[in-house]
């Protein structure tokens, strides 16, 4: 039974805090910790997350640098493995060292490094590792605590298990993309690819995270499977369980949202200078705010009697027959072609009402809600003579700061600095490594 | 109970979650299958919309009978507390000595005016861990936009840039960066426990959505800034990928039945056009090399297309999955539960809820190689825990409870 008054740190059976370690407040959330990224387009936020949290994230690419290099686009319209956007966003604040896994001294150096770490994450199919000799039993007789988190499109075992995986594959088999774009064409997947990677790899952070609170009771480390074929699963809301209760199929149904037979809702509305994302509530959440819609249309001459005479409390706009609702919404698509986005954005932060415009990427650089609330940093790369403002801030923490911590390392960027002063190759090795193509 | 389960790695993390909606909860539902206690506090006077979101068991309305509510909150457990009464946010400070971590996800200002504020929390537990999230953050001039993962996906700019180029935005399906958010919260809660174990602090986390969902937009916000890329990424695209083609959704047999292909490499290509009985199209100028094809991309998809409509999906799939062609089904509702791969794994939990009956339940995107947690428990009955709060952790007499009881705080 549950201790009333015990926390977990004592359930746990975890080392005492002393009074010095409790006045330590410039220690990082993860400090302690190194992380080996097998560096891939997968891989990158699992990687730049730690590096935020203070964590020591060392990207280990092949020679030719990682494939994350190549996404674009590319600083000033140039392609190169040191000015991909992809890049220098998700790579910020981590070290480079080049080895390749297809040479056995690669592998012995990356066995090296797994001596002295904490998590390795990678993101190759199944087999790829062990093949090489890097399978998760090798990594272990390494270091009995390495936790490695894989990140691949189906899982290590299973049917699926040597398919083919992609972005897209992703969105199609999870279920969402059916939900996705007008009924009349083509599922779509989700914009600004690859996004089915950033998810599944902060999927893998919880996995990490839950392996290491594992690894303090047991002392042994995990392999941490993720398939992001399931990540999907937990953005469907509703649309399984109305297969699953009632028998039902949601439909993608483009600006509108299928809320079951019968009912739906639209999201999207236009207004004076583009489109406005609109949820109109009624019931105990919403009535007031929808009165306030109300008198605001009112003043200025916009609602009709029959509409200041619903009673929101009781009313469904979801539920309106297809027939009826043109007719019902026609006064609210005619106020709001009258209004900015701005305008819109106002009366929502000052009245509750659940407008919010559609942005484009610069609107967002220009928010003053990000800048007011200090979001972005300024990460400036001298080597590259680039200055980005970075959205810098993921989460905002008072114990110590989840941060972008600097700029993306160039290739091989701290090879000396690992493999040498660290691991204790000689610089003649190092540069013998160089000409047989190990780093 | 030693020996019925192995050890989970989150047993004795012990969370009081306000959450509502999707992020809040599906971030507590992934700590609760992992071994966290989840206490849900809520309240029939104002419930969680969720709870009130269609489907029902059995087409029939009512509180505990939410598909949706269903599956966000396997494994925990539920108070329901009003609020509105002192006495009871009385009784919920006497909680936190219990408390690991408080979750919340109210428009701020909420907790503050109950009383409730970190700094009032952490005055009766000094190392409480509280993570409030919403839409875009505790603090500036925006701090009251009230919304959901809709509204912080048009700030983020994903209804301008899902859709068709020749058509207005539809966005992605519902709410999007409550999705994003959703892994961060649960994030926040790890590190700061791990954060609280070396060195004894607690600590505030204020996570926005719109923020959180910049980390996902952040190559083309990267991009924005700069002349030679400024607006490239914020283009509807439809389903075209720069660095593939083909790269789409093209139809099959059936009814809204469709197919997903993704080639990335000449080998791909060659055999998919081998598929096709099409051989001619890797020596064919137009289409031979991926220059070619990105050149003609719509007589591309249009051939590709009169081809895949011919064909059943699974079988489709199948059979060019078999040479190395990136190829998958568009799954509808129904057909995850038939997935072979989500069978293999187990993915979905079919638990039994007091009303609704058996109900299936999404479980954990990771697992471990020697341990696999899966959901065990239905989600609670509204204020099915009252009497295991009052008695298992806080120790209180029939006379206490009584109190609370006529003060009428169990609602």
């Amino acid at each position: 039974m549950d201790n009333p008054t015990s926390s977990f740190a004592e359930e746990a059976g975890l080392e005492e805090t002393s009074s010095e370690m409790a006045n330590e407040t410039h220690e990082d959330l993860l400090a302690p910790y190194v992380v080996l990224e097998l560096a891939t387009t997968e891989t990158a936020l699992f990687g730049r997350t730690f590096a935020d949290l203070g964590a020591r994230v060392i990207a280990v690419e092949p020679p030719g640098g990682s494939p994350a290099r190549r996404l674009g686009p590319f600083a000033d319209g140039e392609p190169g493995l040191e000015r991909g956007l992809f890049w220098l966003g998700y790579g910020a604040g981590k070290q480079s060292v080049t080895l390749n896994l297809d040479t056995r001294d690669g592998q012995a150096l990356f066995r090296k490094l797994v001596s002295g770490a904490d998590f390795v994450v990678e993101g190759f199919p199944p087999g790829y590792l062990a093949a090489r000799g890097l399978a998760y039993e090798d990594l272990r007789a390494q270091n009995e605590r390495v936790v490695l988190v894989s990140l691949t499109p189906y899982g290590q075992e299973g049917p699926y298990r040597s398919y083919a995986g992609d972005d897209l594959l992703t969105w199609a088999l999870g279920g969402y993309m059916h939900m996705v774009g007008d009924p009349d064409r083509a599922p779509l997947r989700v914009g600004l690819p690859p996004q089915a990677s950033l998810h599944l790899a902060m999927a893998g952070v919880v996995g990490a995270l839950a392996a290491h609170f594992r690894r303090l009771a047991t002392g042994h480390g995990e392999h941490v499977d993720v398939a992001a074929q399931e990540v999907p699963l937990s953005m469907l809301t509703h649309t399984y369980a109305f297969a699953d209760l009632s028998g039902v199929n949601l439909q993608r149904q483009g600006m509108w949202r299928d809320l079951g037979p019968g009912r739906r809702s639209r999201t999207l509305y236009q207004c004076k200078d583009g489109w406005v994302v609109w949820m109109f509530m009624t019931f105990y959440g919403g009535a007031r705010t929808a009165r306030k819609l109300m008198e605001w249309m009112d003043s200025e001459g916009a609602a009709p009697e029959w509409l200041k005479q619903t009673d929101w409390a009781t009313f469904d706009p979801a539920g309106l027959p297809p027939d009826e609702v043109d007719r019902f919404l026609e006064p609210f698509t005619a106020f709001l072609r009258t209004k900015t986005k701005a305008e819109l954005l106002e009366a929502a932060v000052r009245d509750g009402h659940m407008f919010s415009p559609v942005n484009t990427l610069a609107d967002v650089l220009a928010d003053p809600q990000l800048a007011a609330r200090a979001s972005w940093r300024e990460v400036a790369d001298t080597a590259r003579a680039i200055v980005l403002r970075y959205p810098g801030v993921p989460v905002h923490t008072t114990g110590a700061p989840w941060v972008v911590r600097g700029p993306a390392p160039r290739l091989g960027q701290h090879n000396r600095a690992v493999l040498v002063d660290e691991l204790g190759l000689s610089s003649q090795e190092l540069e013998l490594l160089f000409a047989l193509g190990v780093v | 109970m030693a020996g019925e389960r192995p050890t989970l790695p989150l047993e004795g993390v012990h969370i009081l979650d306000f959450g509502t909606t999707v992020a809040g909860p599906a971030a507590t539902k992934l700590l609760a299958m992992w071994g966290a206690t989840v206490l849900r506090v809520e309240s029939s006077v104002h419930p969680d919309t969720t709870r009130l979101g269609s489907p029902y068991a059995g087409d029939v309305r009512g509180l505990n009978r939410s598909g949706y509510f269903a599956v966000y909150n396997s494994d925990k457990r539920s108070l329901a507390l009003n609020m509105q009464k002192p006495a009871a946010r009385e009784f919920f400070k006497r909680l936190l000595p219990w408390a690991d971590a408080v979750v919340e996800t109210f428009v701020p200002g909420v907790m503050a005016r109950w009383g409730l504020a970190y700094e009032d929390l952490r005055r009766v537990r000094p190392d409480l861990i509280m993570v409030s999230e919403c839409l875009q953050g505790q603090t500036g001039p925006h701090a009251t936009h009230r919304g959901y993962g809709q509204q912080a996906s048009a700030l983020t700019g994903w209804y301008e840039v899902t859709g068709w180029p020749d058509r207005p935005p539809t966005g992605p399906y519902s709410a999007y960066a409550d999705f994003i958010a959703l892994h961060y919260v649960s994030v926040a809660v790890l590190v700061a426990l791990e954060y609280r174990r070396r060195t004894g602090r607690g600590q505030y986390v204020d996570l926005s959505q719109y923020e959180v969902a910049c980390q996902f937009a952040l190559p083309g916000l990267l991009g924005e800034q700069l002349p030679a890329t400024r607006g490239a990424a914020a283009v509807r695209r439809g389903n075209r990928d720069p660095y593939a083609a083909p790269h789409g959704v093209f139809p099959c047999r059936g009814e809204d039945r469709w197919v997903a292909i993704a080639v990335r490499t000449d080998a791909q290509w060659s055999a998919l056009c081998t598929e096709m009985g099409r051989e001619d199209l890797c020596q064919n100028e137009g289409f031979a090399t991926f220059l070619e094809r990105k050149r003609h991309e719509d007589a591309l998809e249009a051939t590709l297309a009169a081809w895949t409509a011919g064909f059943e999906a699974n079988d489709l799939v199948r059979r060019l999955q078999a040479v190395g062609v990136p190829a998958a089904a568009v799954a509808k509702g129904e057909d995850l539960f038939a997935d072979p791969q989500f069978r293999f794994r187990g993915t979905f939990a079919v638990l039994d809820h007091p009303e609704m009956g058996r109900y299936r339940c999404h479980g954990s995107p990771f697992r471990f190689s020697d341990l696999v947690a899966q959901p065990r428990r239905a989600a609670p009955l509204l204020g099915e825990a009252r009497d295991w709060v009052c008695r298992e952790i806080l120790g209180l007499s029939d006379d206490e409870m009584a109190a609370y009881e006529a003060a009428g705080i169990f609602e």
